[in-house]
């Protein structure tokens, strides 16, 4: 409630996002921008695009990419499919997609192409955001855990996941049509 | 006094006599009920699964010599009509914060061939409730569980409504396996149920043996049984049945 008080009037908050959020609104009035976001929004509150220092650190940090070259690899990767779930390879081409745009790798057009691309890749494997969710989940889950983390911290990972796909299914997913043209 | 302190001896050592007498015949008896075990189920234990049914006997009498002191883990595979069922039971002693702990677990679960169209869980509402969680705090026992999926479902049958909580992904999904024939009385004729399909198979989890203990008629009629092996071993065998179809049933429902 305070934290909604803060916000309505301007008041605290990570700026970054804030401005970011506002950015989005723009695109939101595309469905299609608007169903690449319920894409991110499983794991990220805005658009990476709009979030230049995150952006660069994850895709130079988390990744290992330094060059457009390299990001275009890892993005077509994903998009064929790896080892883990559909739902996981088309986030993760998403926000790669996403945040090339402020990383300095991609244009927007080219940004927002790799993305649909994404986006029709989950249309494609599951009949819903709801079914989405579950198979970001389970990929995450292997991820994590081929990473070596310990079992509480999996419980923790789930519960914090399946609190958020309760709170998109209320908002977000619910807004938008799982079907719409992309 | 003299032979007040005669007749204590007496008794003790007819006593240790009698439990030494029990233990031999159990022991005696183990080779002929584990025959009988894995005849009638079909199960071999994993790590030797192909050789011959003598070997498995012997390691099946050599696990159970050694299970008080060293803890064990025990796999074991049969074939279901068509379908792989995998039975494990895991007890581990060891040492938290200079607290003797114990690991327990049991559990069947079966191999998805594909990941399922469905997702589901069921568990009892005592293991998810809070109550549950009260009585672990007076107690030594801590039984974990969580939550694998997103959306808690009615199934609209007040029988199994009382009884079990569902989850699943969505609405419909989880009504049409409660619809699958079978599922239902499978469900309700289990002591204790804690089942999920996961992205690759389908898991009963009952690490109190609260099935098995129930099958061997609860924990009064396991006492009676005593060191009949051959009994005991036979009445597990409905209990392995009715798991191993319940699993075979979910997994084609929810494919």
């Amino acid at each position: 409630m305070w934290n909604k008080l803060k916000s309505a009037l301007g008041l605290g908050g990570d700026p970054e996002l804030a401005a970011a959020q506002h950015r989005m609104q723009v695109d939101h009035q595309d469905p299609r921008k608007r169903f690449v976001f319920a894409v991110i929004a499983i794991s990220y509150k805005a658009d990476p695009a709009y979030q230049e220092g995150f952006a660069k650190m994850a895709i130079r940090d988390w990744y290992g990419i330094g060059s457009p070259e390299k990001l275009g690899i890892r993005i077509s990767g994903f998009l064929r499919g790896t080892s883990s779930t559909p739902a996981y390879d088309a986030f993760r081409a998403t926000f790669l997609a996403r945040a090339g745009v402020p990383a300095g790798m991609l244009t927007d057009e080219e940004s927002w192409t790799w993305a649909l691309r994404a986006g029709q890749m989950v249309q494609r494997s599951y009949p819903s955001f709801m079914h989405y969710g579950m198979g970001y989940l389970d990929g995450h889950l292997a991820y994590r855990q081929s990473c070596g983390d310990e079992p509480a911290a999996l419980e923790r990972y789930r519960h914090n996941l399946l609190a958020t796909m309760n709170e998109l299914t209320r908002s977000l997913w619910t807004q938008i049509s799982f079907d719409t043209a992309l | 006094m003299l032979t007040s302190l005669i007749l204590t001896a007496v008794v003790c050592g007819g006593s240790l006599g009698y439990s030494l007498y029990l233990t031999r015949r159990s022991r005696a008896a183990m080779p002929e009920a584990f025959r009988m075990f894995f005849e009638r189920t079909g199960y071999r234990y994993a790590d030797i699964l192909d050789r011959p049914l003598d070997a498995h006997i012997m390691h099946g009498a050599k696990l159970v010599a050694g299970a008080a002191t060293r803890g064990y883990r025990i796999h074991m595979i049969r074939d279901f009509h068509g379908t792989p069922i995998h039975s494990v039971q895991e007890h581990r002693p060891r040492s938290q914060n200079g607290r003797p702990v114990v690991e327990a677990g049991a559990s069947w679960w079966t191999p998805l061939p594909r990941p399922p169209r469905i997702r589901l869980q069921i568990v009892e509402r005592s293991l998810a409730a809070p109550a549950g969680a009260l009585q672990e705090a007076f107690g030594s026992e801590r039984r974990v569980w969580t939550q694998h999926l997103p959306l808690s479902v009615q199934a609209g049958d007040a029988e199994l409504d009382q009884r079990f909580l569902f989850f699943g992904i969505a609405a419909e999904e989880v009504l049409q396996v409660l619809r699958t024939p079978g599922v239902r009385d499978l469900l309700l004729g289990c002591a204790e149920i804690d089942l999920t399909v996961e992205r690759d198979r389908v898991v009963l989890a009952d690490p109190r043996h609260k099935n098995m203990t129930a099958g061997t008629g609860g924990y009064l009629g396991s006492l009676a049984l005593g060191a009949d092996m051959m009994k005991r071993m036979e009445l597990t065998i409905p209990v392995h049945d009715r798991v191993a179809e319940l699993l075979a049933t979910t997994g084609r429902a929810c494919l």
